[in-house]
């Protein structure tokens, strides 16, 4: 007695209709794991830059309260007292505001950069009597 | 043809797994490194209360930097074997606490640019980043990181520093 097992045609390999669906999965699979990797990359920068940052900012910061730079708005260089872990350019503003009472200032820091193409900024604000 | 794109896809898995190995690789390795957010925490509270610099340099200096507390103690840090030491003296009982604050110190710099003011410069080794291969001798193949921190001393009080 013959079953349908020994009328069908014996297959050999894959037919190309299989080959190229098993390539569209693969294909997907990679270019999603390649964003995945590539996001998290990013997202590593971004921490990494984002620490800068705030190091910048609090080195600024404590560059005013220490006296080392006079009490006044402006952009500031502070290539001699910080050097970013990242490859980032950081450039430091401060904002001074008077406050009601006499001799103190409301002192605003900010750090800033470009991070792939995105302008990242961290800032304090806190207040500051003049010496 | 399917071959041949299947060829550029299993290069491209290749690569990918390979960067995937690596990352992993350098995300267990760094699990290693020291945590410098503690140590630059225990200094900027050293040196933010201390009333004053007792060895003041203008210039950079590879000494223990000597710190003077509100109550009358006295702070000392600075690299001992390579490690950065602090050492706490209490006032009065003159007892000394001791603590191992980074192992791996390769170099310690301080100076005080203005009074009340100190930089810090430190170097230390890190495991190094997933592009980079690492020996499996101790101590070789690691990277050399630098910290540069600047703090007001603020425990004495009035001007800018409050």
């Amino acid at each position: 007695m013959l079953t349908l097992f020994h009328l069908a045609p014996r297959r050999r390999g894959f037919s190309l209709v299989e080959a190229v669906a098993a390539l569209a999965v693969f294909g997907f699979a990679v270019i999603v794991a390649a964003t995945f990797l590539d996001v998290q990359m990013s997202a590593a920068r971004r921490f990494e830059a984002r620490a800068d940052l705030v190091r910048a900012a609090e080195t600024l910061l404590e560059t005013v309260r220490g006296g080392v730079i006079p009490l006044a708005s402006g952009d500031v260089d502070l290539s001699d007292e910080f050097q970013p872990m990242s490859s980032i350019r950081v450039r430091t503003t401060l904002r001074v505001t008077p406050r009601p009472l006499p001799d103190l200032y409301e002192v605003r820091v900010e750090a800033r950069a470009m991070v792939r193409s995105e302008d990242m900024v961290v800032s304090i604000t806190t207040q500051v009597w003049r010496p | 043809m399917v071959l041949a794109l299947l060829s550029i896809m299993v290069l491209v898995a290749a690569s990918l797994v390979v960067h995937s190995v690596q990352l992993l690789g350098a995300t267990g390795r760094s699990v290693r490194d020291p945590i410098l957010v503690h140590v630059t925490s225990r200094l900027r509270n050293d040196i933010q209360e201390a009333a004053a610099i007792t060895n003041p340099e203008e210039l950079w200096s590879e000494d223990p930097l000597e710190l003077a507390t509100r109550a009358g103690g006295l702070v000392r840090i600075g690299v001992e074997n390579g490690d950065l030491v602090r050492r706490n003296e209490a006032p009065g009982s003159g007892a000394v606490k001791e603590r191992v604050l980074l192992r791996g110190v390769t170099s310690w710099w301080w100076r005080s640019p203005v009074p009340g003011v100190v930089d810090l410069n430190i170097g230390y080794l890190i495991n190094p980043s997933p592009e980079r291969s690492v020996s499996r001798d101790p101590g070789y193949g690691l990277d050399r990181r630098k910290e540069n921190l600047r703090f007001a001393v603020r425990g004495s009080g009035g001007g800018t520093r409050w």
